[in-house]
């Protein structure tokens, strides 16, 4: 798996898939037992020192602060860590709790912060020293709309500085819109990786849509379907959802659907989006 | 070396206001300090009427001096063995532990400072309860300062050793160190810290010569009381950089090993 400078590049994968533990281990913080990772030509094992200068990380976790210290002397601690000081210190700092709209609260005690104070301010010390590479782990998990905004928007822009970013997230909407390639993670192994619309295509199904069907047909649908051996289902308020392998087997069903005397009203047939790639991708590993 | 200092009055300034920001806490644990100290002081001078301490006349002959010195070094045992370890737990109780490694200062950098800080405090306690103790008790003092300073760096040295083998165990086990906790509590009982070693059992005596506490105290009592110079401690000092030779290169490896597997199992920021 290669992450090209300056892309924003995002794992995904269900729980205990190992999203974590890999960005763990290329921040140099789990040592790997296998296979070889390496940050702008430093090895993370051998050259631990080089990858860490260049990294900035922030993880999901609430605790990871200094709950009796307040916002600012947080960062503080940290920037000086980072060796920076002085006046460039408290710029920085002063930048980044603006950026980050936490000013008015850089001297409540951290214990106060709420989550999603304690989420920007844990992405602001992952940029206190400026890194090339940005290792974000759920930055947009149990944080209000506004802060989201405010995350994406600020991720939106490390971009535009050439900053290369690299996301672990469940939030598969929104990092479907600014996200360069995305890789999907299971078991600990990556599945599958591309572009959203590269993920979409590749997965090699379509997704089928009928609308306005009977609640009474709906039973019978989904049996005659199952001779065409189509398994996944989604129904909601009249809309059965499914997805067929070859897209040449789809003027066969509706052909059969209209000779049992069933005519849907509207029938959509486009690429699946992201989640349900995801989705599809992972029922796929299971089989 | 400047960014070493740089980062060490960092580390202290957030225990001072991480310390400081306990209020309540920090009258209590002084008030306590100073009552504690007055206990021990009335019980000693309580003992000492009308009786005399021969098997303490190398230690100057005085209860009081005698118990308020042994207490003081078990402070200082204390933090050297449980600095590290109480360090580790508590970075990552605060979850804080991965981001200290991740600013690029070494994990010994980390357990050096926080240790210095641990020595601060019992040094700010140590000389406070010193001076209460002479003032209110007028114990008889003959104090060489250079070399009291020096056997307990040595001292601290040696069982920091211990202190770091047990850092590295805690780091596996996450819960329950067999090292520091046997170590505390024999030390206690056989290194002469509130008794003479001369009152053990022979069997325990012969115990007591395993531990670099029994040589650390005497010397220090030595050199707090009773003005000893280097050459009359010599034989301690040598003892204790054998001891320090051996157990600070053994606590590196454990260390080492300990930390390394918690990186392994991805457990580093678990406890």
């Amino acid at each position: 798996m290669f992450i090209n400078r300056g892309e924003v590049f995002s794992i995904i994968g269900p729980n205990g898939a190992g999203k974590t533990t890999l960005i763990k281990i290329i921040a140099t913080l789990v040592l790997p037992t296998s296979g070889h990772v390496s940050v702008n030509g430093f090895d993370v094992v051998r050259d631990e020192s080089e990858v860490r200068r260049i990294i900035g990380l922030s993880t999901g976790y609430e605790r990871s602060f200094y709950y009796r210290l307040t916002g600012e002397q947080n960062l503080f601690f940290f920037g000086g860590l980072y060796g920076i000081n002085g006046r460039i210190l408290r710029d920085r700092v002063g930048y980044l709790l603006d950026r980050f709209k936490l000013s008015e609260y850089k001297d409540v005690k951290y214990m106060k912060y709420s989550t999603g104070m304690k989420k920007k301010l844990s992405l602001a010390r992952a940029l206190l020293h400026n890194p090339e590479i940005c290792i974000f782990d759920e930055p947009l998990s149990s944080v209000d709309p506004e802060s989201v905004l405010d995350i994406i928007s600020f991720i939106q822009q490390l971009r535009n500085e050439g900053k290369t970013i690299l996301m672990a997230s469940h939030n598969l909407a929104e990092i479907e819109k600014f996200s360069d390639r995305i890789a999907i993670m299971n078991a600990g192994k990556i599945v599958k990786i591309g572009t959203v619309l590269d993920l979409e295509k590749d997965l090699g199904v379509k997704v089928v849509e009928i609308n306005n069907v009977h609640q009474k047909d709906m039973q019978i649908i989904e049996d005659y379907l199952r001779i065409f051996n189509v398994k996944k289902f989604k129904a909601y308020k009249g809309k059965l959802s499914f997805y067929v392998n070859e897209t040449n087997s789809i003027p066969d069903i509706l052909l059969f659907l209209k000779s049992k005397g069933i005519l849907p009203s509207m029938i959509e047939i486009r690429n699946p989006e992201l989640e349900e790639a995801f989705i599809s991708v992972l029922r796929h590993q299971k089989c | 070396m400047l960014i070493f200092f740089r980062k060490l009055f960092i580390f202290l300034r957030r225990d001072f206001l991480i310390t400081v920001s306990y209020k309540v806490n920090l009258i209590i644990g002084l008030f306590g300090m100073f009552i504690g100290v007055l206990k021990f002081g009335f019980m000693a001078k309580f003992l000492s009427l009308g009786n005399t301490f021969p098997l303490i006349n190398k230690s100057g002959g005085d209860l009081i001096s005698y118990l308020i010195t042994g207490g003081i070094f078990m402070s200082y045992v204390s933090v050297s063995v449980n600095s590290f370890k109480s360090t580790i737990r508590s970075e990552q109780s605060m979850g804080t532990l991965e981001y200290l490694l991740i600013s690029n200062t070494p994990l010994y950098q980390i357990l050096l400072f926080n240790a210095i800080s641990n020595f601060l405090w019992t040094t700010i306690d140590s000389v406070s309860i010193f001076v209460v103790v002479l003032a209110i008790f007028n114990f008889k003092t003959n104090i060489n300062l250079w070399l009291t300073v020096f056997i307990l760096l040595l001292s601290i040295v040696c069982i920091s050793g211990i202190g770091l083998a047990s850092a590295g165990i805690i780091m596996v086990t996450k819960k329950g160190d067999p090292i520091g906790w046997l170590f505390t509590t024999i030390t206690g009982l056989v290194s002469g810290i509130f008794y003479p070693i001369s009152v053990l059992p022979k069997a325990l005596r012969l115990f007591s010569y395993v531990f670099p506490t029994t040589y650390a105290m005497e010397a220090l009592r030595r050199a707090l009381i009773s003005g000893a110079t280097f050459k009359s401690v010599e034989t301690q000092i040598i003892v204790l950089i054998c001891m320090a030779l051996l157990t600070v290169p053994l606590g590196i490896l454990v260390f080492t090993w300990g930390f390394n597997r918690a990186r392994i199992d991805g457990s580093l920021s678990q406890y």
